[in-house]
């Protein structure tokens, strides 16, 4: 059935594509709406907070494909951190460290529809998934029953699954041929976690601080755009006339 | 294009609501963690709080006694739970009146099992520990029936386990 089904698909799109050869006005619209290039790019910051900082290990891939004045974003990155807990009373001090890899996807609105170069002012929205490790060593100050002093405490989980959402605002802007650059600012809210039981994560990679309900981030990226189609003006209608 | 306009408007102040909402949400130091658990034993007629005198109360385990007075009385008291793992499992030696007034001994059993769950709220502030999903196992005892009211350790939580006698 399912053979037929897709035999059936493959001859409703050739006959469409032979179809298109006759232009109509109406596949203008599904002209407009074709991609015309792939944006591939790396932020900049985190690159270089792991080289100016050696307990932070960052790196994150944006890629972005346009459909008209909307544009398909997918970021992709690895993040690993080690923080010192230290409240300077010499109590429930040690040390958190998470690594894992977390992806974006969502949707920007281009507000510079016009520029004839397509560069962005845009917002949009990302939905943010984390895959990660993480692990808490400290001194519990203790004074009861069951211990005399401190008692060291080790508790880590792997496997642990984050999700938030994310409101952004940026620029793209052209530098030179396929080369761009652009920043993005996001509003990261509604973290949530799972398969942590005894952990709360301090840290979420691509979101981080779990305690901030609300949390702001801040790319600088560089971009290399290769082009899919040329952005031309929309093909021209035949006339009757003309032919 | 001027719906454009007012829908770039109106994201712009949501924007600006919720930077500044987060703008006021800086981490503290407040603690709210305990390791005890509030204890209250009710009557199991009419549900009222109920007094006992309590002699001795041990975890199984640890030879010191967690509570250990002859002439108190009591209806509510907190005993603690064992931070190095997820269950505790007291044995409560108490004396009460029975509906005769007649005073008898009682050597009775209570098993916690909870969730120790660590948690950073800020580096500047250290690791705390707190205790959740409180619950019990049901074993041979000389208590009616156990009920958890709150299953979560906190400083101003109020009773977390129901003891009916």
């Amino acid at each position: 059935m399912c053979r037929y089904f897709f035999s059936l698909l493959t001859a409703i799109i050739c006959f469409n594509a032979v179809g298109q050869k006759k232009a109509d006005p109406a596949d203008t619209l599904m002209y407009k709406y074709l991609p015309t290039g792939l944006r591939i790019g790396t932020d900049v910051l985190s690159l270089i907070k792991s080289n100016a900082d050696a307990t932070v290990k960052l790196w994150e891939v944006n890629a972005d494909l346009d459909f008209n004045r909307y544009y398909l974003a997918v970021d992709y990155g690895s993040w690993a951190k080690q923080m010192t807990i230290d409240n300077a009373t010499k109590n429930n001090n040690g040390d958190y460290q998470n690594s894992g890899k977390y992806f974006r996807v969502g949707v920007d609105i281009n507000f510079l529809l016009k520029d004839p170069d397509k560069n962005m002012f845009f917002m949009g929205f990302r939905l943010g998934q984390a895959s990660f490790d993480h692990a808490l060593n400290y001194s519990l100050a203790y004074t009861g029953p069951y211990a005399v002093g401190p008692i060291p405490m080790k508790v880590s989980a792997s496997g642990v699954t984050a999700s938030w959402t994310e409101i952004t605002t940026g620029l793209r802007v052209k530098i030179w041929s396929g080369f761009w650059m652009g920043c993005t600012a996001r509003l990261k809210f509604s973290p949530s976690y799972k398969n942590s039981p005894n952990l709360v994560p301090y840290d979420i990679p691509g979101y981080g601080l779990f305690e901030q309900s609300t949390y702001w981030g801040f790319n600088y990226q560089m971009f290399w755009r290769f082009p899919v189609r040329q952005l031309k003006g929309r093909p021209k209608v035949i006339s009757d006339k003309a032919k | 294009m001027q719906i454009q306009t007012v829908a770039v408007k109106y994201l712009l102040l949501i924007l600006l609501v919720i930077v500044m909402a987060s703008c006021f949400n800086k981490g503290d130091c407040v603690k709210t963690n305990t390791d005890g658990v509030k204890i209250i034993f009710r009557k199991k007629l009419n549900g009222k709080a109920d007094t006992v005198t309590i002699n001795s109360v041990f975890a199984v385990g640890y030879e010191t006694a967690l509570v250990n007075t002859s002439s108190d009385v009591f209806s509510t008291f907190i005993l603690n739970v064992d931070p190095n793992k997820n269950q505790t499992y007291f044995i409560f030696n108490y004396t009460k009146k029975d509906y005769n007034k007649v005073v008898t001994g009682h050597r009775d059993t209570l098993k916690l099992t909870y969730r120790p769950l660590a948690r950073v709220s800020a580096t500047d502030c250290g690791a705390f520990l707190y205790f959740t999903d409180l619950n019990f196992i049901k074993v041979k005892t000389g208590f009616d029936s156990i009920k958890i009211v709150n299953p979560q350790l906190l400083k101003d939580a109020p009773i977390n386990v129901q003891i009916f006698l």
